[in-house]
């Protein structure tokens, strides 16, 4: 079995959890579909998030350097990262060359990405995330199971515990309202105290050289504004040409994520305060070589909404760390193989092709498609497991020829019909684990058709 | 070679064919429905509240009603002045800022599709100041509502914007079994006071 | 008008009786019918496998197979779809062009091509609709609960037609049942779940017979059933359009 095949059976092994797990991210969805279903024109919108994220990549580099002019004249410092070593070590030497040991960060899936936080650890630096989901899992130590809900397949007694142990909160208490609120005390201590800030960056633009960032629990700016420092890291493709095309985004982006009109604060970050700095980092780090590929370049219009995710009848039910990479669920699925084809091959198998991520992406990322091209990649690289490989074969082989496809079907209908079931339910037999054959008939419909028919 | 070069030259080699920039929706939705109700329901939607400056009375009997608590209440506004609220002048002190409870600010724009209201920088006294209060106030003139964000935009400008920030309730997380908590990190609550 | 039938090899195979109420219901409707013996499949297995060039003589023996027709009707949603979408890798030559324009699903022939109206069938149960992904969002044979469009769906329209049967509502109209081809075998935890979930979503609405365009998914419902010992049937569209009983 694959290894997501594997980590989905013990997540579906409580299936009590598991459903609740669904019904969360169901729940999620449905808000996303009331509030994409007020906009009249959301279709035609979802078109212009789509064609202004082509129309970026086709110039990338030409936005890319405008940005670089455009942020350089407004004060701000832009650094260029080719891969996820650099990135680190820019910021590093930022940290370093403030004094900074206290940083606080608000939700970057691109720092996951880069494993910045284990870098700065390593060097004796504190970093704090400042997102709820976020601390939360910093805490347990684990990825985020989700790029917008990071902590969603946690239930409250287990955070309950957790802040108990950490933050000392009273044994056994579990109430949402009161766990947020001794976060909330402990984080702004954290912010009180910081040196350096770091967030990620939902948008760049190109026009105006600034970054816009979007949170709901307003942890970016509370960073950002009480810091000497500010560092905002991007991945490259998070440009967008015009100040008016933020108007498209921001309609687009909470309403597919939580089903929110617009999150609660839209930060546009343009020039340090006076006496500050403010750095910007842009970052490759497999990026440029995903552009080159034709089928697959289109998944680096991803705004990170998450409502793949939600969607997604595999990832309810299997749960974030089943994927084993920082972006889980369908858009996971097609950007992980151009990472390492190899490691991820399982991860484009892991769907029914069932279509309904690619309807609900806010800027049309064609993902089951992409899913079903990747499988194809895989194949070719050899990647796939021999027994698979080897019965797709022999399929091919039979259903090229009327005589062999018949013959097969009566010999397998007629095996099926005589051998007893401790056979044909064996340990190999994957459907009749949880499932019945069907019904073998005597009769095909051709062996009908013949004799009735014709 | 740096980077700069090797990605630019990697895109360069690598990016699709030019694509037309595409252009805008002529008539979004809401652009003709009446700004001012749907702008008030919207700010309900995102957990703010909602007044009218001349139905609340004097402004320090209202501010002792509704935050009873408060032991510091400041005003970046002008217009309001009253007995009891300080007037925030420009500080680069932030820790001059942990103990405010309620922060009034003078808004410029509304967006009737989702109740985010554009906070410039110039009139803050500190960039701070709307997060790190406990409770938000927003002053807003009634005829500065736009009906979505692409008339928003329209409306505001980047030339020399330093840093901007649309508000849309108070500050908020769900990220504990998605139970709607109001007050994450930023302000508690969050008022619209609307005057004409 | 030549019309063939293409009859999916696990219909063949398992469930001849749904090959034959499609064949009986275009009969009925006044269509001359062709089924050429010589098909055998789409080659949707090996391509969905990631072994689309194992796939490519199954490709070429289809198109051979039914270059010649105007139209070719398939009562899955699920072979349509592979054919029209994912016959790319052929060289793109007249008869393989025509073959992916000319492939229809029965429900799409039906409305758009016969344009029927009415159906002289009565089926007095109460049905779930399982909308079938790669009818419902591949060929778009019905609008999906993700688009803001206004809503539409061929299965259902059809079904309507049908005399005393009451559709139930379901509480997630359009989610997949966790067939999806060798995912089934691949990931048999989720795929069962997924069904699972499925058959209580029309079981608590009180169905009777769950009923969809594609047998696969239904094959996948039904083993679930079986294993459940439960009553509830499982019917392909076309059975219930041509008017069988349960």
């Amino acid at each position: 079995m694959s290894q997501h095949a594997k980590k989905a059976e013990t997540f579906i092994a409580n299936e009590a959890r598991t459903d609740w797990h669904d019904a969360s991210l169901w729940m999620v969805r449905e808000k996303r579909d009331r509030a994409s279903k007020s906009i009249t024109e959301w279709e035609a919108l979802r078109q212009m998030g789509s064609d202004i994220k082509d129309h970026v990549l086709a110039n990338l580099d030409t936005y890319l350097v405008q940005f670089e002019e455009n942020a350089l004249q407004n004060g701000v410092q832009v650094h260029w990262a080719a891969d996820a070593a650099e990135h680190n070590a820019i910021v590093q030497s930022i940290l370093d060359k403030h004094q900074a040991r206290r940083v606080v960060k608000s939700k970057s899936m691109l720092t996951e990405e880069c494993h910045l936080n284990q870098h700065l650890e390593k060097n004796n630096i504190e970093v704090i995330d400042t997102d709820l989901g976020e601390r939360i899992i910093q805490l347990l130590d684990e990825p985020p199971s989700h790029i917008v809900m990071p902590a969603i397949h946690l239930k409250k007694q287990e955070i309950g515990d957790l802040f108990h142990e950490k933050l000392g909160t009273e044994a056994g208490a579990s109430d949402p309202q009161y766990l947020t609120e001794a976060a909330r005390q402990h984080l702004r201590q954290k912010f009180q105290a910081c040196d350096a800030a770091i967030t990620g960056v939902n948008f760049a633009v190109a026009e105006t050289g600034g970054v816009v960032v979007c949170t709901n629990e307003g942890n970016a700016d509370m960073g950002v504004h009480l810091a000497p420092v500010q560092i905002h890291c991007m991945g490259i493709e998070k440009i967008i040409p015009r100040w008016q095309d933020l108007g498209v985004f921001t309609r687009l982006l909470a309403r597919s994520a939580t089903g929110q009109p617009i999150t609660v604060f839209t930060s546009h970050y343009h020039r340090p305060e006076p006496g500050k700095a403010m750095h910007i980092i842009l970052v490759d780090n497999g990026r440029s070589k995903q552009l080159g590929r034709e089928k697959f370049r289109n998944s680096l219009k991803c705004i990170r909404c998450g409502a793949c995710m939600n969607t997604c009848p595999i990832y309810r039910r299997s749960g974030g760390h089943s994927y084993g990479y920082t972006v889980p669920g369908p858009i996971g699925s097609i950007l992980t193989p151009g990472i390492d084809l190899k490691k991820y091959s399982d991860l484009p198998f892991a769907s029914t092709l069932c279509g309904s991520c690619s309807d609900v992406c806010p800027v049309k990322i064609n993902i089951h498609e992409q899913l079903y091209w990747w499988r194809q990649e895989i194949a070719k690289e050899n990647a796939l497991p021999a027994a698979k490989r080897w019965s797709m074969r022999l399929a091919g082989w039979t259903l090229a020829k009327p005589s062999r496809y018949d013959r097969m079907g009566k010999l397998a209908r007629w095996a099926l019909r005589i051998l007893p079931r401790f056979i044909t339910y064996n340990q190999m037999n994957t459907w009749g684990k949880g499932r019945e054959l069907p019904e073998i008939p005597k009769q095909s419909f051709k062996e009908w058709y013949t004799k009735n028919k014709s | 070679m740096n980077a700069r070069t090797t990605i630019l030259q990697a895109i360069r080699q690598n990016k699709p064919e030019a694509k037309e920039r595409p252009s805008f929706p002529q008539e979004p939705t809401g652009s003709r429905t009446d700004l001012l109700s749907t702008f008030c329901s919207q700010l309900l939607t995102v957990g703010a509240e909602w007044v009218h400056e001349e139905e609340m009375g004097d402004w320090s009997v209202f501010l002792s009603n509704y935050y009873k608590n408060a032991h510091r209440i400041v005003t970046t506004v002008p217009a309001i002045q009253a007995a009891g609220i300080d007037m925030l002048h420009e500080t680069n002190e932030a820790h001059d800022l942990w103990d405010i409870d309620v922060a009034i600010v003078e808004g410029t724009l509304g967006v009737a599709e989702n109740g985010a209201i554009w906070l410039p920088e110039d009139p803050l006294p500190h960039r701070v100041l709307p997060f790190i209060t406990q409770h938000l106030i927003i002053r807003l003139h009634r005829k500065n509502l736009v009906a979505n964000m692409h008339q928003a935009y329209e409306n505001l400008s980047y030339e020399g914007l330093g840093f901007g920030l649309f508000v849309a309730g108070p500050s908020k997380t769900a990220d504990i079994e998605q139970s709607l908590v109001k007050g994450a990190q930023g302000a508690r609550t969050a008022l619209v006071v609307l005057y004409i | 008008m030549e019309i063939a039938l293409f009859i999916p090899c696990y219909v063949d195979q398992f469930y001849p009786q749904v090959g034959i109420a499609t064949l009986e219901l275009l009969e009925k409707l006044g269509c001359r019918v062709t089924y050429p013996a010589a098909q055998t499949c789409c080659g949707q297995p090996m391509a969905n496998s990631g072994c689309e060039q194992d796939a490519v003589q199954t490709y070429r023996h289809f198109v051979k197979t039914f270059e010649g027709f105007d139209y070719i009707v398939v009562p899955s949603g699920s072979c349509a779809y592979h054919v029209r979408h994912h016959y790319d890798v052929l060289e793109q030559t007249e008869p393989v062009q025509r073959v992916r324009e000319k492939v229809l699903d029965l429900s799409a022939f039906l409305l758009n091509v016969l344009e029927i109206s009415k159906l002289d069938s009565s089926f007095p149960h109460r049905v779930g609709l399982h909308q079938s992904c790669h009818g419902l969002r591949g060929l778009r044979l019905g609008t999906g609960s993700e688009r803001n469009m206004e809503e539409e769906s061929k299965l259902n329209q059809l079904l309507e037609m049908v005399e005393d049967i009451e559709l139930i509502e379901l509480q997630r109209a359009d989610e997949c049942c966790g067939f999806g081809g060798t995912f089934a075998v691949a990931e048999p935890a989720i795929s069962v779940k997924m069904g699972k979930d499925r058959i209580a979503d029309h079981t608590r609405a009180g169905a009777e017979v769950i009923t969809a365009g594609d047998m696969s998914c239904l094959m996948h419902l039904e083993g679930i059933l079986r294993r459940q010992k439960s009553a509830v049937k499982v019917m392909h569209i076309a059975e219930i359009l041509n008017g069988n009983s349960i």
